[in-house]
């Protein structure tokens, strides 16, 4: 049996009292393990991720994560549990003035050199994510696909065991949507957990991986859509 | 991969989106280093005149027939802040002229040798240690040696109110300094705050996040510290030239740049930017 890599009980969120965007959210994620977050806009999706991935606090219940409870944990495991995740939100959290390749290397600041992803297989990662000439370039001159990308590619920059990630694709066409799911498989298959939200129901269909409804702040996990 | 150079770059991007305002910041900035430098200058200075004031003497050598000790005396006053002034026969009888005429007049009459009659004197005006004037007694040429203080209690008093006066400014500036940075970090909150969150998405350590923000108001600082220095420069060279018309009382002799108050004004300023970055939660940390 796998061990949890994140396990999820019973998490609630409300920002006004009595109205909960979701709630009784429960699921475990083991190394390896491939789950999609499926909910229509303004379900709740990306701040089921925020919480998930340490940025804000569930109004009840517990993350574990790699055995640290994020809600209960001190300043140092946590930053710990972040070293070991990747997290591309939905507004991207780029800095314009900063470039493509600051971006890169900042994303390896806080981790161990045999964290970082090898030379080769990053280099691997900007040819197919097409932004191999724009490494130099800032991000406020950089199109909306292209500083999705760059989000992308920042993940790949460090060795982790869970990759959440929302919307990664939303911004792209039908060839680079594809391009991009094919490394995510390829993250996925070499070990990392990932964790995706999306409306695209069509890819979901095709990728064949369990997935999580969340409709009406209730969250429901299916092993098939 | 660089880590400072990261910090750098980070810490120099509200320079990039507002360097007008913070360029102004600067220069601002830079007017209150230079007018805190300036009361240090005057406090040096002031408590140069004050010692001076307290112990300064009038010391008269009534020195022998037909002898010269011009560069012994300035031997021994080597390195005291004192003046020498020698007063011949001629210069006596001028400056008696006033007080005794009738006997200026006798001994103008009586010729040359009347004159020789009075004696070669050297005055010495200023802070002198006793073993230098038991030193000026033991002089061959030296017949006589009188000394007397020099009594400047209106200037001290003066100069005390004036030196208590320059601490209030003092205190004043530096406090001015202090809030203008509070009103920078207070500017530059919303960036910094976006550096630290981003870090800190990474794993990076909060110490470590905030490195950033620090090295901003430092160079900030430096900006302004520069500019205070280059505007001293101008004074001194343009400005502070033309009061040697007030001779004595004119500071263009000795404007020494005052480093004990740089040195106060950087410890002041890497203190409160420590303590401004360091303190308090930013969000999403």
């Amino acid at each position: 049996m796998k061990t949890a890599l994140l396990k999820v009980e019973n998490l609630a969120k409300s920002y006004v009292p009595g109205e909960m965007v979701w709630k009784h959210v429960s699921f475990e994620l083991g190394r390896g393990d491939f789950l999609y977050i499926l909910g229509g806009s303004g379900a709740g999706k990306s701040s089921l991720l925020r919480t998930l991935a340490s940025f804000e606090n569930p109004s009840d219940g517990r993350v574990v994560c790699q055995g640290v409870d994020l809600q209960t944990s001190g300043r140092s495991e946590l930053e710990r549990v972040r070293q070991r995740i990747s997290f591309i939100p939905q507004n991207l959290g780029l800095i314009p003035d900063l470039t493509i390749q600051d971006h890169l290397e900042l994303s390896q600041l806080g981790i161990k050199p045999s964290d970082r992803m090898e030379d080769s297989a990053l280099k691997n990662v900007i040819g197919l994510t097409g932004l191999k000439d724009k490494l130099g370039k800032r991000i406020s001159s950089l199109s909306g696909g292209e500083r999705q990308r760059v989000a992308i590619l920042r993940a790949f920059t460090r060795k982790v065991d869970l990759l959440i990630a929302d919307e990664p694709t939303g911004a792209q066409d039908f060839e680079m949507t594809w391009k991009l799911m094919d490394l995510f498989m390829k993250l996925n298959l070499s070990g990392t957990a990932l964790l995706l939200a999306t409306h695209d129901l069509e890819m979901v269909r095709r990728l064949r991986k369990r997935c999580a409804i969340l409709k009406d702040g209730n969250f429901k996990v299916e092993d098939r859509v | 991969m660089n880590p400072l150079r990261l910090y750098i770059k980070l810490a120099l991007i509200p320079f990039r989106r507002a360097w007008v305002v913070l360029g102004l910041m600067a220069v601002s900035l830079a007017q209150l280093f230079l007018a805190l430098w300036f009361c240090g200058l005057l406090q040096n200075e002031i408590s140069h005149t004050r010692k001076f004031a307290d112990e300064a003497k009038l010391i008269t050598l009534q020195l022998k027939e037909n002898v010269e000790a011009d560069s012994k005396i300035r031997e021994i006053l080597d390195g005291q802040d004192a003046t020498i002034e020698e007063w011949k026969a001629e210069d006596v009888l001028s400056k008696m002229e006033q007080d005794e005429p009738e006997l200026v007049q006798t001994v103008r009459s009586i010729g040359p040798e009347g004159v020789q009659l009075f004696p070669k004197m050297v005055v010495i005006r200023g802070v002198v240690s006793p073993e230098r004037i038991e030193k000026l007694k033991l002089l061959t040429e030296v017949s006589r040696l009188d000394q007397s203080p020099v009594h400047h209690a209106r200037l001290k008093n003066f100069y005390r109110h004036l030196e208590l006066e320059i601490r209030i400014a003092s205190a004043l500036l530096a406090l001015l300094i202090l809030v203008q940075m509070v009103v920078f970090q207070r500017i530059q909150s919303r960036d910094a705050n976006e550096v630290v969150s981003h870090l800190t998405a990474w794993g990076v350590s909060t110490v470590r996040a905030r490195i950033p923000a620090l090295v901003l108001m430092v160079t900030l600082s430096g900006i302004a510290a520069l500019l205070a220095v280059v505007e001293w420069g101008i004074f001194k060279t343009r400005i502070w030239k033309s009061n040697a018309f007030l001779g004595e009382l004119s500071i263009d002799h000795a404007l020494a740049f005052p480093w004990s108050s740089v040195g106060l004004t950087f410890f002041m300023v890497i203190l409160m930017s420590l303590v401004l970055v360091y303190s308090g939660r930013a969000i999403e940390e």
